[in-house]
């Protein structure tokens, strides 16, 4: 018997495993869930792949009170091709119960391991052990998960600087999606809303100056109850000067290529629904 | 992966005049210390920022 089938039959009862620790690992922006050149993923996988098919044995063998052949299952395991040891005729028996075993086995290792995933973003553990962090940090960064659970991001807003012919870019968009290469890093952006402006036209040549050229450090409007009138002037400000520096981008959607991006700002706000008494004051 | 996005910026992204208010509370007002506003089928929204990361291109570091 060739080494390739007994490497095949070792693949065929890891599978539960390989199952279990893809489902965990799952992430829409991957291409690829995980790097199996790995020798730790194969130990990872090996030891559910194992505590599967010790419960499986337990069942089959205790509930269902069937033999599972363990001297057939060993020579397919080392490839021995001695016809007197091979028995055909019970390999033949239990080939249709062995693949339904199997399947049901890949099922149930791919259902563990969402709801173990599921357990594990749902009470934070990722943040306690970095061995169940499922996700890449790409992940972690582009949803806001590391930020603190209580603050409910609304949306999250990107600005990336791109070279162009006339100097360097700044597109700024709200994101929608993001995939993630091969290689784990990022591979594009999907933004929507985008508008662009010219990197030298930064808020230096827009800065709002009364009679101070100092800039003075502007309160947030939360914690200033007297929203003076030069705050005042400076927001409004900063709204007329937004069509001079930006220009809104036609199209649904954005893509860029990670590759393109120079460097990228990554702002994270909060959307809350105000009763028309407070927003009058605001 | 999808970002997380709130189902009312969904709507307000969905009409033009309304996403070019919520970009101007955001970057405009929010992003410069304020917390802009955008009023959309008659329901005002307060748009504030929770946390800003300079992002480079050494990712690892970010976190």
């Amino acid at each position: 018997m060739s080494i390739a089938f007994s490497a095949v039959f070792l693949f065929l009862l890891f599978s539960p495993g390989i199952a279990f620790r893809m489902a965990f690992l799952k992430s829409d922006s991957f291409q690829v869930t995980m790097d199996t050149s790995l020798v730790s993923e194969v130990l990872l996988m090996l030891f559910p792949a194992a505590i599967f098919h010790c419960l499986g044995i337990v069942v089959v063998e205790g509930v269902w009170g069937k033999n599972v052949p363990f001297d057939q299952i060993y020579y397919l395991i080392i490839g021995n091709a001695d016809l007197h040891v091979l028995n055909f005729a019970v390999i033949k028996t239990h080939f249709a119960f062995f693949l339904s075993y199997l399947i049901f086995q890949v099922g149930l290792g791919y259902g563990l391991g969402r709801g173990f995933q599921w357990l594990v973003l749902h009470y934070r553990l990722d943040f306690k052990s970095r061995l169940l962090k499922p996700f890449n940090h790409w992940d972690y960064l582009l949803t806001g998960r590391f930020l603190d659970p209580k603050s409910k991001i609304g949306f999250i807003l990107i600005d990336v600087i791109v070279a162009g012919p006339e100097g360097d870019l700044i597109y700024c968009g709200i994101l929608e999606k993001y995939f993630l290469s091969k290689d784990k890093n990022l591979d594009k952006l999907y933004l929507v809303s985008v508008f662009r402006r010219k990197f030298k036209e930064d808020t230096k040549q827009f800065k709002y100056s009364p009679e101070t050229k100092e800039e003075a450090p502007m309160p947030s409007l939360e914690a200033t109850a007297d929203f003076d009138k030069q705050e005042k002037q400076k927001f409004n400000h900063y709204f007329k000067q937004f069509d001079k520096r930006y220009y809104q981008m036609p199209g649904d959607y954005f893509i860029i290529a990670y590759s393109q991006v120079k460097n990228m700002n990554i702002t994270y706000y909060t959307l809350n629904e105000v009763a028309e008494t407070d927003a009058s004051k605001l | 992966m999808d970002a997380p996005l709130d189902k009312d910026i969904k709507k307000m992204l969905a009409d033009k005049e309304a996403a070019k208010k919520l970009m101007q509370a955001a970057i405009a007002g929010a992003r410069n210390g304020h917390s802009g506003t955008v009023t959309i089928d008659g329901k005002t929204y307060k748009i504030a920022k929770t946390k800003t990361l300079e992002k480079s291109t050494d990712s690892d570091s970010a976190l």
